[in-house]
């Protein structure tokens, strides 16, 4: 029997706002339990939602980059249910009138092709609270309750985990180049849950479905559901039937394991969150959000390639939204872009890995890089002598003009000293003048080399070259 | 409608685990009851299945929208004090998950 897995997916974006959902409470990462809370994400008695606009112009942003209709009335429903995790005993979201419906994305695939996964909808709702569960008790932290959440539920067309894990990467390159969320899958800003069910080849009926929970990273999406293909795959060919189930992905084993059977689905009540009256968008309004809104991955790469970048290279500065952010700065000071990219991709990128830091801690500044590039632009420096000054700003930041100075690396710029040096040069090696004139290019190459050596090193390469040139023509 | 007794409300007060004095549920009693009359009052409009309910009183919609800035968080102290159990700044309960 040949099986067609049906998988779709349900993401989870944690918004990087300054506040929450529907308070003014501070949005954090990494506090002191409980310290960024306000009455309405404890749910005190009273307390009322209110919308943050910067979630909706975010929401909006992520609905239009995902080819979405964009609902311009905005309502709020409750989910009803009683947890630990809820203070309020409903979670706020947009049950009935998603935000966005009926979008797609367009994905990689290994064969160079591209696949269309059409997206069924998003919509806007509000994080839980944080439980830690020790062996016996559970400590309820509600920073994160009221922490503005995006779901974005894809319809069941993807059909392996490679392809799975494809349509993950990509909505996490849009929310994090779009400044919605920083998309850290491991630190639980991105998360994902996957439905998957299998049926023989040719079957439009669909299979009993799995849920599988957890999954904190690409490669895990990929393998968890690999994994679950192959368990569902043999449990029908043998005869057995796939039990309506949550699973998680056990990192160590590299297998779904059981974590509860559904027996049946939980009837959460939806109504209409009578608390936020129906707020409508202006076209205005949602035009300013798609229009000013932060570039896209796909964007950005067509506008390196324009600066005459190679794929490759653009792709190594649009791997990380943060590393294409300060390209972008270092783009301002006007240098040739590929010098640019050679060295952000090469020395740059070189110093994060073997530090294991990410550009928002590297040591040297826009500034002082862009100044000391535009030092080898203008032949101050030689290349030697900028990866030496490069290795001196990784220490302080220091501005490499300076550091040019008290290296004594700063080159001889002046022309009289260089002439009497080329003349030294010409002097020793007549057989050189010969050649050039008998049209050795090679000559010219090797009577720079010469002054640069009598100079050690310390000659503005540039600079000779062109004296050099003009002394042979009048000899 | 099925008509709410007190076994119903005991039931459900069980449920949510809290129990109320014989005069509450009394009290609670004649709520439901005014309000099962109002609905019985509303099912005598004729075809009132295809009628779409209101949400709210008034068919109108704002464009409020809450700036994103953050206020002062309360005082953790403050945010715990209904909690029976606090350990290290965490509300601490028996555990939830099996």
């Amino acid at each position: 029997m040949e099986f067609e897995p049906v998988i779709g997916l349900e993401i989870h974006v944690e918004m990087k706002t300054k506040s929450k959902m529907f308070s003014s409470g501070r949005v954090a990462f990494g506090d002191d339990p409980n310290t960024n809370v306000v009455a309405v994400d404890m749910a005190f008695p009273g307390t009322m939602p209110v919308v943050n606009k910067q979630a909706v112009i975010n929401a909006i942003r992520v609905c239009h980059a995902m080819n979405m209709t964009i609902d311009d009335e905005l309502w709020f429903d409750r989910k009803n249910y009683f947890y630990s995790d809820l203070p309020k005993g409903y979670q706020i979201t947009q049950q009935f009138r998603p935000i966005g419906s009926n979008g797609y994305i367009d994905i990689d695939l290994e064969d160079g092709s591209k696949k269309r996964i059409n997206i069924e909808r998003l919509h806007m709702e509000e994080d839980t609270c944080k439980q830690l569960h020790s062996w016996d008790v559970s400590l309820l932290d509600y920073n994160r309750a009221g922490i503005p959440l995006i779901e974005i539920v894809s319809k069941p067309e993807l059909r392996s985990g490679y392809e799975a894990m494809k349509y993950v990467e990509k909505i996490r390159s849009i929310v994090t180049f779009l400044d919605v969320s920083d998309g850290k899958m491991e630190e639980g800003s991105l998360r994902c849950d996957v439905n998957i069910s299998i049926r023989e080849k040719g079957n439009t009926a669909f299979g009993t479905k799995v849920e599988i929970k957890n999954l904190n990273s690409l490669a895990n999406i990929q393998k968890a559901i690999d994994f679950e293909i192959s368990r569902q795959s043999l449990l029908v060919e043998f005869g057995d039937k796939v039990q309506q189930e949550t699973r998680r992905f056990d990192e160590a084993s590299k297998e779904t394991v059981l974590m509860r059977l559904k027996t049946d689905s939980v009837d959460y009540k939806y109504f209409v969150d009578p608390n936020i009256a129906p707020i409508k968008l202006s076209e205005q309004f949602i035009n300013d959000a798609i229009n000013s809104s932060p570039e896209l991955a796909e964007v950005k790469l067509a506008r390196y390639k324009k600066l005459g970048l190679n794929e490759y290279d653009c792709s190594l500065l649009i791997a990380d939204k943060d590393i294409s952010v300060y390209f972008d700065e270092l783009l301002k000071t006007n240098a040739n872009p590929k010098l640019l990219a050679n060295w952000v991709i090469s020395d740059v990128q070189a110093v994060l890995n073997k530090n294991g830091i990410s550009i928002k801690e590297f040591p040297i500044s826009v500034d002082n890089l862009g100044k000391l590039i535009l030092m080898i632009e203008a032949g101050k420096v030689s290349n030697k002598q900028a990866r030496e000054i490069f290795e001196k700003m990784l220490e302080n930041n220091a501005n490499p003009e300076d550091l040019a100075q008290k290296l004594g690396t700063s080159l001889n710029s002046d022309e009289a000293s260089i002439m009497n040096m080329i003349n030294e040069v010409l002097s020793q090696n007549p057989q050189s003048i010969i050649d050039y004139k008998n049209g050795k290019d090679r000559a010219l190459g090797f009577l720079v080399g010469q002054v640069m050596k009598l100079s050690h090193g310390q000659a503005n390469p540039a600079m000779t070259s062109k004296l050099l040139t003009e002394e042979l023509k009048r000899r | 409608m099925k008509p709410v007794t007190k076994e119903i409300l005991k039931e459900s007060a069980n449920k949510l685990m809290f129990d109320m004095s014989d005069e509450q549920y009394s009290a609670l009693l004649e709520e439901f009851d005014t309000i099962t009359k109002q609905m019985e009052l509303i099912s005598e409009i004729p075809n009132v299945d295809e009628i779409t309910p209101m949400v709210f009183p008034f068919d109108v919609t704002n464009d409020y929208l809450r700036e994103d800035v953050a206020q002062e968080s309360l005082k953790r102290d403050d945010a715990l004090k209904n909690a029976k159990d606090v350990v290290d700044g965490q509300i601490r309960l028996p555990k939830v998950v099996g």
